[in-house]
């Protein structure tokens, strides 16, 4: 009877073991990352009516140093000395010296306009990654260009650029590196009743909804970068006191400061995967640990149980 | 953004906490320590839409039951604090559910059913912290675990194997597991009886 108990339970046990499903369900295809990055320096942008009020907008040189590394840094992850994956980039920027295609200024009806390609560009297995960095105010974390070539900018609403995101399909993130960003964060709602909740999006944002988010010249690498920004790119590797090599990236030659040196030196780097959640952990820590910065600009993170992996050697195309 | 659980829930957190104690109230005749290794399946709902119907994770735990009392002579309560980590999910698309350790308190009572068999049904409320945004996810254990007791019956010292089964109870998702462990415990007063 003992030996009949033992082995009834080792059925048991084998039976409620064998559903994972990880191990015998064909694996979904190899996911494109596909990433539209938008930054302003708002060297001529220069007021947004928002609501009655109109406000003026101080000329950051952060955003766009911050926008051109992380595509660089997100563009050299995915060739084959890393993670040898399918990476597309557009660029979306508002910058001195610079004059963008039509196309790619960054202003609403654009970024829209680029948002709604994206719904048929990306398949169902890829992920889509949107980082915005330049001013957010109440009510309107994307402050952006005007569609004229004037001085007067325009917005989106949270809601507005979460329905946007919420389109495109396979899995979505969201990174805001500007003030009051904590607004774009919606809670998980613990229960199957919240219809608003999508499980396909993603989000890390620079700040809590009533903060600022600090942007400072970091003397000592010789380039400007905002807080969260400089500590995002350090949590993909990115090594700030590096000369950087020219890329072409949608289109442009980018060069500056910055590199990647080899995977060892990536501090998200677990399990031969980078995830999303493992980047917000890696800014808070640092934060707390390097500026006590913390206390005066918190980053989020959208809750629940699960993470969006950005790249993992998995995937690799050889 | 730590999100409140819903009165209903508040009140068995509250019986659960008050039940755990109950022991502590009892003269105790024994402690123990369980530890066990157990497959876990994450078992999403509707709205997390995921491409498996079970997300698959190795957990790690035990209990610490500084309190058990004996009401017959076959059957005992204790109660304890549980503490487990779970892993990440296996990889699988661009997805995975998140690892998150667990800990809380836990009440169980324990039936002799042969020398060597006995049966335990154990409930346990634990405040879960998924670790990649630190936040709390409280949830319900029910477990079931039968043992088969390796020691001798008269020594105070009792080790047992343990199969423990267990299901955990959130408002979003709910998961099984089925491991393998290890129960030692100590009756204070096995040799006067």
């Amino acid at each position: 009877m003992r030996k009949a108990l033992l082995r009834n339970l080792g059925i048991l046990l084998l039976i409620l073991v064998l559903p994972s499903c990880e191990l015998f369900w064909d694996a979904p295809e190899t996911p494109a990352l596909h990433v539209l990055i938008v930054a302003l320096d708002y060297s001529k942008t220069e007021q947004i009516p928002i609501e009655e009020d109109l406000w003026f907008l101080n000329e950051i040189p952060g955003p766009v140093v911050d926008a051109h590394e992380l595509a660089r840094a997100l563009h050299q992850l995915g060739t084959e000395e890393f993670f040898d994956q399918d990476v597309h980039i557009t660029l979306m920027t508002e910058e001195a010296g610079y004059t963008p295609p039509d196309n790619r200024i960054p202003s609403r009806q654009r970024v829209a306009s680029r948002l709604e390609q994206y719904q048929t560009e990306v398949g169902e297995q890829d992920t889509f990654l949107l980082y915005y960095a330049g001013h957010g105010g109440t009510g309107a974390p994307m402050i952006l260009a005007s569609e004229t070539g004037g001085t007067l900018g325009t917005y989106f609403t949270p809601d507005e650029i979460r329905s946007l995101v919420s389109e495109i399909p396979g899995n979505k993130a969201m990174i805001f590196d500007t003030c009051h960003s904590g607004q774009i964060i919606y809670d998980y709602p613990r229960t199957e009743e919240a219809a608003s909740y999508d499980p396909h999006m993603f989000i890390i944002s620079a700040s809590a909804a009533d903060e600022t988010s600090q942007e400072n010249a970091f003397v000592y690498t010789g380039h400007n970068h905002g807080w969260f920004s400089y500590t995002l790119l350090e949590a993909l590797g990115w090594d700030h006191y590096l000369p950087g090599e020219a890329v072409t990236i949608d289109g442009r030659e980018l060069t500056g400061w910055g590199n990647l040196t080899e995977s060892a030196s990536i501090p998200t780097l677990q399990a031969g995967e980078i995830l999303l959640g493992t980047l917000y952990r890696y800014i808070t820590w640092y934060f707390s640990e390097n500026n006590g910065w913390i206390t005066l600009q918190t980053p989020h993170v959208s809750e629940g149980p699960t993470d969006l992996v950005l790249f993992s050697d998995r995937w690799s195309f050889h | 953004m730590t999100v409140l659980p819903k009165k209903p829930l508040r009140t068995l957190i509250a019986l659960l906490f008050c039940t755990s104690l109950a022991p502590f109230l009892l003269p105790a005749e024994g402690i123990g320590v369980q530890v066990d290794a157990a497959w876990y399946g994450s078992v999403p709902s509707s709205m997390h839409e995921d491409d498996l119907p079970v997300r698959t994770h190795l957990s790690l735990g035990g209990t610490l039951e500084p309190i058990i009392v004996d009401i017959s002579d076959h059957l005992s309560i204790s109660s304890g604090l549980s503490i487990r980590y779970t892993t990440r999910s296996i990889p699988y698309g661009s997805v995975v559910w998140s690892p998150f350790i667990a800990a809380g308190p836990s009440i169980a009572l324990t039936l002799e059913v042969t020398p060597v068999w006995s049966v335990s049904t154990a409930l346990a409320l634990l405040g879960g912290i998924y670790l990649h945004t630190w936040e709390l996810a409280p949830y319900l254990r029910c477990a079931i675990t039968p043992e088969y007791v390796s020691t001798p019956q008269d020594a105070r010292h009792t080790v047992a194997v343990s199969f423990p089964i267990a299901a955990d109870l959130r408002t979003d998702y709910f998961a099984l597991s089925a491991g393998i462990g290890v129960r030692w415990y100590y009756d204070f007063y096995q040799e006067s009886k």
